[in-house]
Order: C-alpha cells, then structure tokens, then sequence
C-alpha cells in the first residue's frame, strides 16, 4: 500500500508527523490533489487544544493549493496537472442553500481535518488529499507566481473579505476587532473595496503595525478607548460595518460600541460558548444587524480570486514561517504560543 | 426487510449501544457532562429512543416523560450503518437521509464522541450478523 506523510491529532496539544495510507479511493465528483503548500490556520488550534472536540486520528489542517493528480469521472472543469486552491467548507453547491448563495449553512457541509464532527474529511497538513465536488469547491491558479497568496483565498481571506462585503456600501466606515490573520484579512479588503475609513482595534504593537502596512488606522485599545478613537474618525456617527474577527464576548462588546446606528456588525471569529450576555438594549436601539457563521465561500471566492490575481490583495505577506512539513510539530506549538503570525508548510521537506 | 425485525431489536441493539456507552471509561464521563437530553425517531421499525446524557445516564423507548433538546431522524437501518462506521452524517445530512433539530453547537460536541463507539456496536451486533450470515 502507497504511504504518504501526514500531521495526524494524537490528542489535546500534540500532533504528530505520521506514515499513512496515500488517499487511494477518487469519487465520480472528487479530485485527488498533490498538496503544494499548506498554512496552519486558527481553526486548526480549536482542534488542537481541544476546545472544538475533534476525533484523534484525524489528519489536520485545511489551507491548501495543489497539483490535481486525478480527477473522478465526472469532473469536467480540471485535469490531472491543473494548480488549484479549494474552499475549506466542503459544500455540495447544489442544495437549496447553496443555491441561495449561503454555502456556509450547507447541511451536507464538510470541513477538511476537524474530525467526523465536521464530515470526516481527511485534512490537507499531508502530502496528498482527495477534495469533494472538485468542480463546485476548487478554483484554478491562473497565475502561479500569485499563488502564495492563492493559499488563503479558501479560508481566511474569503472570509475577511466576506465580513466586510457582505453588507458594505461604497465609503463605508469599517471598523476591524482584532488584527490576527483574520482581521489583517478583512482589514486588507475593507482597503481593497474602497472604505472611507479602515480602523484596526488591537493590544498587540506588532499586530497593529501590520495593519498601518495594509492601509488602516490603528488603535491600540490598551492606550486609547477604542470608541472615542472610531467616534473621533467618523465624526462621532460610528463604524458602519464592523467586524469581530477574535470571538470573545469581550471583542463583541467592543464591536457593539465602535458601530454606528444602522451598523451591521459581522462575526467570522469563531464562538464556542453556548451563551453569553449582550447588551440587547444597545443593539436594539442602535438597529444593529449582526451575522455570524460559517463563511459562504462559493459566493465570494471568484471575487476574491480575481483581486488577489489582479495584485490588489496580498496576504502572503502576512507570512512569518516557512516550514517543512516533518517541522510540523513544532509548528504547532509555535502557533499555539502565538509565535507566529502565519505558518506555511511545504510537504516535500 | 431492514436490518431491525422490530423496535425491540432497536432498543436491544442500538439503545444497548448507548448504555454500553455510559460505561465507556473514555466516552462514558463527557456523555453524562453533556448535560442534555436526545431523542432519536427511527422509521422502519418506527420507534422513539430518548438517551438521557447526564448522570445517571438512561436509555429508554417510547413514553419518554422528558423534553428533548435535540431530536434526530433517520430511518433505522442509517442508524446501524453509522454505527458500523460505515455512513457520513454530514452526507446524510445533506440529502436530508438524516434530519436534525435543536442547538448545533450541541451536536457538535456530541458527535466526535460516537466514533470510539463504533468497535462496541460492532461487537454488540456480532451475534446476529453471524445468524444472518448463516
């Protein structure tokens, strides 16, 4: 039986780097891809440290751009040798839902490497992974000298663009929580989209250094309340569009008071609590609109592969690591302890 | 002719399934933390089984005096086979073979739970499988 290596989850806070069998099974609508680089993404620490219960066993990771090796019967947009990305949410693309534009809600909905919670869908921190409804889920690289950048175009820059876009009129103010990846994603399309004003709200100086790089306004909330600075940039009207991009109650409430009335305040950070206490009053008064879910990758991932390609979003510099695969041990434990802004593993070292 | 003669062989094998669970020394103690209560409507036998994850932990059929938070269909036989470790719930969920109602982030904490269970219900069902067979 042909192996292959893979970052398999031992159990809370270890991975290891492990033989397994290759993927060798290729569905009428799947492809089988050779991965070419992959990037630890936040989601993968939920499962890593177990706050998001996720099956030992299972392989890791769903950031990826590949090689296609082989394409199942019914696949008419790819062939063997295409480079391509794919959307981490596996949706079929063909339910009511998906139809309607909201794949994220997909019920069928499968997430590479969290387990059999999430569609036990083997993830993509190996050298090789079968990709689900190839023609619905992957996208082409056209422009292979992009294609670092390509790499986050399926998670988390579609859904920083997402959570700008999705309720976003030209000039808008935009008001960004929280300046990891995510943030520093939405912060790059809030510019990219033409916001009036991009503010960034973080602690961290390094963070909110990156976020100046990618043309917002930062605001350190350990120096400055974070409302009187959104206020004092918006003529004391508020962010039109906010977006929490930490999931923590603490990071929403910060998120309720920098918006302005009529604001939509829009959640890509992830929130695992059951429940937690809102100021309702305030967001009813406000008519504040807040989203949250799953992103609607199939929805904005064209529009996003189209800015990255025309060089008007560049997440690649958000890069701090690159790392070999066999490295990914310590990677993890780089990332957990937030020694890294972003990791990238090749799977041939 | 499904898998389950009657509801009976429901309760027997895959209600037996989920008191072996509460004995599980690893799935047994986070299955009586979860804290809430489930009721599964199998069709084909029809029948109701409500598991009670707390502690103590109970499996009953039909006449459940409890309120369920989260209320699962499939038919019987989707039942046996994700047990087996041989169905996708998220596929059946998607051609609706598998229905669910009550809070998702509920569910998720319950499913990754399942999997160690799938080598007890293979046991458990052992017997009849080799009646069947023969």
């Amino acid at each position: 039986m042909a192996t292959m290596k893979a970052v398999v989850l031992q159990g809370p806070n270890e991975v290891r780097v492990e033989e397994v069998p290759k993927p060798s099974e290729v569905g009428p609508t799947d492809a089988l891809v050779r991965i070419d680089r992959a990037a630890l993404c936040g989601t993968d620490l939920h499962a890593y440290d177990q706050s998001m219960p996720v099956d030992p066993g299972t392989i890791m990771g769903h950031e990826f751009i590949g090689t296609i090796v082989e394409v199942g019967s019914a696949v008419q947009q790819f062939e063997p040798g295409d480079k391509v990305t794919g959307a981490c949410i596996v949706s079929c693309g063909t339910c009511a839902l998906c139809r309607r534009g909201k794949s994220g809600n997909c019920p069928g909905m499968r997430v590479y490497g969290l387990g059999v919670a999430f569609g036990d869908l083997p993830g993509v921190h190996a050298e090789y992974a079968v990709t689900p409804f190839a023609d619905v889920t992957l996208r082409k690289i056209n422009n292979e000298k992009k294609a670092e950048d390509v790499l986050f175009v399926g998670d988390i820059l579609t859904t920083g663009y997402e959570a700008v876009r999705r309720s976003y009129q030209p000039g808008d103010a935009v008001a960004i929580v929280g300046a990891g990846p995510v943030g520093l994603c939405a912060t790059m399309s809030a510019v990219a989209l033409g916001a009036g004003t991009v503010a960034v709200i973080d602690r961290v100086p390094e963070r909110l250094a990156e976020a100046e790089r990618f043309g917002a306004i930062a605001i350190n909330a350990a120096e400055t309340d974070p409302q009187d600075a959104v206020f004092d940039l918006t003529g004391w009207r508020g962010a039109d569009v906010v977006v929490d991009a930490v999931g923590h109650p603490s990071a929403l409430e910060t998120a309720i008071r920098v918006a302005s009335a009529g604001a939509s305040i829009n959640i890509p950070g992830v929130y695992i609590q059951e429940s937690l206490e809102l100021p309702i009053g305030e967001l009813w008064f406000k008519g504040i609109s807040v989203k949250g879910g799953g992103c609607n990758l199939l929805r904005y991932m064209d529009e996003v592969m189209a800015l990255v390609e025309a060089g008007r979003l560049n997440p690649s510099s958000m890069i701090s690591h690159r790392m070999g695969l066999s490295e990914a041990e310590k990677a993890y434990e780089m990332f957990a302890k937030r020694e890294a802004m972003k990791i990238v593993f090749d799977p041939t070292k | 002719m499904g898998y389950f003669a009657n509801s009976a062989e429901v309760d027997k094998y895959i209600g037996g399934m989920f008191r072996a669970a509460a004995d599980h020394p690893e799935v047994g103690p986070q299955m009586k933390a979860a804290n809430l209560v489930m009721n599964v409507v199998y069709q084909e036998p029809d029948c109701v089984l409500t598991v009670v994850f707390k502690e103590p932990m109970t499996v009953t059929m039909e006449g459940a005096e409890y309120k369920p938070d989260i209320t699962l269909t499939m038919r019987a036989d989707t039942a046996d086979q994700y047990w087996r470790g041989k169905y996708n719930l998220a596929v059946g969920l998607a051609k609706g073979q598998v229905k669910a109602k009550g809070p998702v982030s509920k569910i998720l904490k319950l499913v990754p739970l399942t999997k160690p269970l799938f080598p007890v219900y293979n046991e458990l069902v052992k017997e009849k499988d080799a009646q069947a067979a023969s």
